[in-house]
């Protein structure tokens, strides 16, 4: 285990997967201003696993969003695999995170009217894809989740563990190099929490995805190859 | 990608009873009143028995004669139609008629009353009636005014029971007349030509009837295959302005113009003064739209609250790429297939209620059915209805910021 801040790309491909370059965040009202992200720079190499850590309100999740292209930085810039993505408009973002990024969420957001094979299948919807590519790519996904037998299968006739499966194989269907993870544990027992942790180290080691994953648990961030600690928006050492 | 969407659409349908219930109950019913309206208004306005050619009829049902003191506004004049209508450029014939007036006829002590128009023989030629018994009256009938009349099957049946009526006479407003012919009757809504009883036009004994420029009658016009109406129309303006008055110190001015049957509908109850009457249809359009619009502000209403209901799956959609027209396209083709079934059943209602009304208004004769033009009305409707109520809710929730999305709120 590596602990670490700005500039320490300890990946095992080399070359940074994701950087922000003086990242700040700040939400504002007509009467207040709060800073999430206070100057960060940070750095992730491609290979890299990075487990974000901090307590609640700390802006874990706003830096996953940053990262993620859902939420653009006050100021500061986002370079993605070595392009600048901060200014670009909203289709060409949607493309980036169709392609590039693959999210995993505490809640999971399974979407309630599709089976599983259909909630798979999401992000290869925005592609120039056929129905029966799209179908063979989400079977095989579910299939090294174990979830052959539950594809048919709603959210709502699902394990919390199963849900969670569903949602890690709609996230790497789309085969994106980056993968983020808000608190993929935080909503399952121990046993269902190491299944997916056991799953998304698998995925880093096999398919060399880079994994950012926001947790609140010591002994899962120190299975990973580095922290990146951060207390009322900015990084901490 | 299309035929996603509308997988999409029906799994989200199907999964959500109640919403679909509820929305496609208030769809259905919209399509159902918009639908009776379309069809009625398309049995008035197509052409159709016994007028079978009203695509390329003008018809003069009124207009408007003023002085400086006074102005006095109904139907043409006989003489108006008879000496300034007649052999307008590109109208094949021409007729003039009555509308249809009450008149009484005693049957063995009892009193009947029927519809009556008189027409000239030329009606005959204009109009398509449907002969059973015997033909029109001829264009010497008229001119000598001879007591001959075509009558409906219903008055025949009110006559003379089930037998047959041509050669036999029978007794109108104090006159004896005999029946020529006998047609199958013509729906109320045939505004030119349904009437019980029809009889030449100069058996009108009425004091002045044929010297008026303004009075009881209305003029249509068959136009030739492919002529202009607004050349007709114009034409007729300039035959006004010739007009000679019999006393030019009470009325000096008459305006009036042929119309299409939508124009004449579109002026229901306002003055026949030769302004134009696009003006009003567009007016009425308007107003059809303004009909439409109101249940589609409703269906905006529900479907803005599926916007809070569904932001989790926005923010995950938005997550995994779907751009902001990704996702209006996806909620409008939602829209638009709900609004198609609803469409359907609102067309199955509609159906019931005009068949409905054809069984118990029998002695109208009404024949509100089914056809093509309804069909495409229906689908058209449903189309425009399933637009105008999804994509103002489509657009807003593509604009929802992913991250606010995924909370599950709604900007």
């Amino acid at each position: 285990m590596n602990t670490g801040t700005a500039g320490a790309a300890s990946g095992r491909n080399g070359g940074a997967a994701v950087r922000l370059e003086a990242v700040d965040k700040v939400y504002s009202t007509e009467k207040i201003e709060t800073v999430a992200l206070s100057h960060v720079n940070l750095e992730i190499a491609s290979g890299e696993f990075v487990a974000v850590m901090g307590p609640s309100g700390s802006g874990k999740s706003t830096l996953l969003n940053v990262l993620g292209l859902l939420d653009a930085p006050t100021t500061g810039r986002i370079v993605l695999d070595g392009e600048t993505v901060t200014d670009l408009g909203d289709r060409r973002l949607a493309a980036l995170r169709n392609r590039e990024i693959g999210f995993i969420f505490q809640s999971f957001h399974l979407i309630a009217d599709l089976d599983a094979l259909d909630n798979v299948q999401i992000p290869l919807l925005y592609r120039p894809l056929s129905s029966r590519e799209r179908r063979e790519r989400a079977e095989t996904a579910l299939g090294r989740l174990g979830l052959t037998a539950r594809m048919h299968h709603y959210p709502t006739q699902l394990s919390g563990g199963q849900q969670q499966r569903v949602a890690i194989a709609r996230a790497i269907v789309g085969g994106p190099r980056l993968l983020l993870a808000d608190e993929p544990t935080g909503n399952l027992d121990s046993k269902m929490g190491e299944d997916v942790m056991r799953i998304l180290e698998e995925y880093n080691r096999d398919a060399g995805v880079t994994v950012v994953m926001v947790t609140h648990d010591q002994r899962l961030a120190e299975r990973t190859g580095r922290i990146v600690r951060l207390f009322d928006g900015r990084q901490v050492h | 990608m299309f035929g996603n969407y509308l997988k999409m659409a029906w799994k989200v349908l199907g999964r959500r009873k109640f919403f679909t219930f509820v929305s496609l109950f208030g769809i259905a019913f919209t399509m159902t009143a918009m639908l009776v309206a379309v069809a009625v208004a398309d049995h008035v306005l197509a052409p159709s028995y016994p007028e079978t050619r009203l695509d390329r009829m003008l018809v003069l049902a009124s207009v408007a004669m003023s002085g400086d003191r006074a102005s006095w506004h109904a139907g043409p004049g006989f003489k108006l139609a008879d000496r300034y209508a007649r052999d307008l450029p590109g109208v094949e014939r021409m007729t003039i008629y009555t509308g249809p007036s009450e008149s009484s006829s005693f049957l063995e002590g009892r009193k009947l009353t029927f519809r009556t128009r008189g027409t000239d023989a030329e009606f005959w030629r204009v109009m398509e009636f449907a002969f059973v018994e015997g033909g029109p009256y001829t264009k010497d009938d008229d001119e000598k005014a001879s007591r001959v009349a075509v009558i409906g099957e219903s008055a025949r049946r009110r006559l003379f029971g089930s037998d047959p009526a041509l050669g036999r006479s029978f007794e109108l407003d104090g006159a004896e007349f005999r029946v020529v012919g006998v047609v199958r009757d013509a729906p109320l809504y045939r505004l030119h030509s349904s009437s019980d009883i029809w009889v030449p036009i100069r058996t009108i004994t009425a004091a002045g009837f044929f010297d008026r420029l303004v009075g009881e009658c209305e003029a249509a016009f068959l136009l030739e295959p492919g002529a202009d109406p607004d050349q007709v129309q114009a034409a007729f303006r300039e035959r006004l302005a010739r007009v000679e008055f019999s006393d030019p110190a009470l009325f000096h001015t008459i305006v009036g113009l042929p119309m299409t049957q939508l124009e004449l509908l579109a002026r229901l109850g306002s003055r026949a003064d030769d302004t134009s009457p696009r003006l009003v249809l567009a007016l009425s359009l308007l107003g059809l739209l303004a009909f439409m619009a109101l249940p589609a502000i409703n269906l905006v209403n529900i479907n803005l609250s599926r916007i809070y209901e569904r932001g989790t799956e926005i923010g995950v959609r938005k997550a995994f790429g779907a751009s902001g027209l990704d996702l209006v396209l996806q909620f409008v083709v939602e829209n638009v297939v709900l609004c198609l079934i609803g469409g359907v059943v609102g067309l199955v209602a509609a159906v019931v209620v005009l068949e409905s009304t054809v069984l118990v208004a029998a002695d109208l004769a009404l024949e509100f059915h089914l056809n093509w033009r309804i069909f495409g009305a229906t689908l058209a409707l449903a189309i425009v209805f399933g637009l105008l109520s999804g994509a103002w809710p489509a657009w807003k929730m593509s604009r929802q910021h992913p991250v606010l999305a995924l909370r599950g709120g709604a900007s």
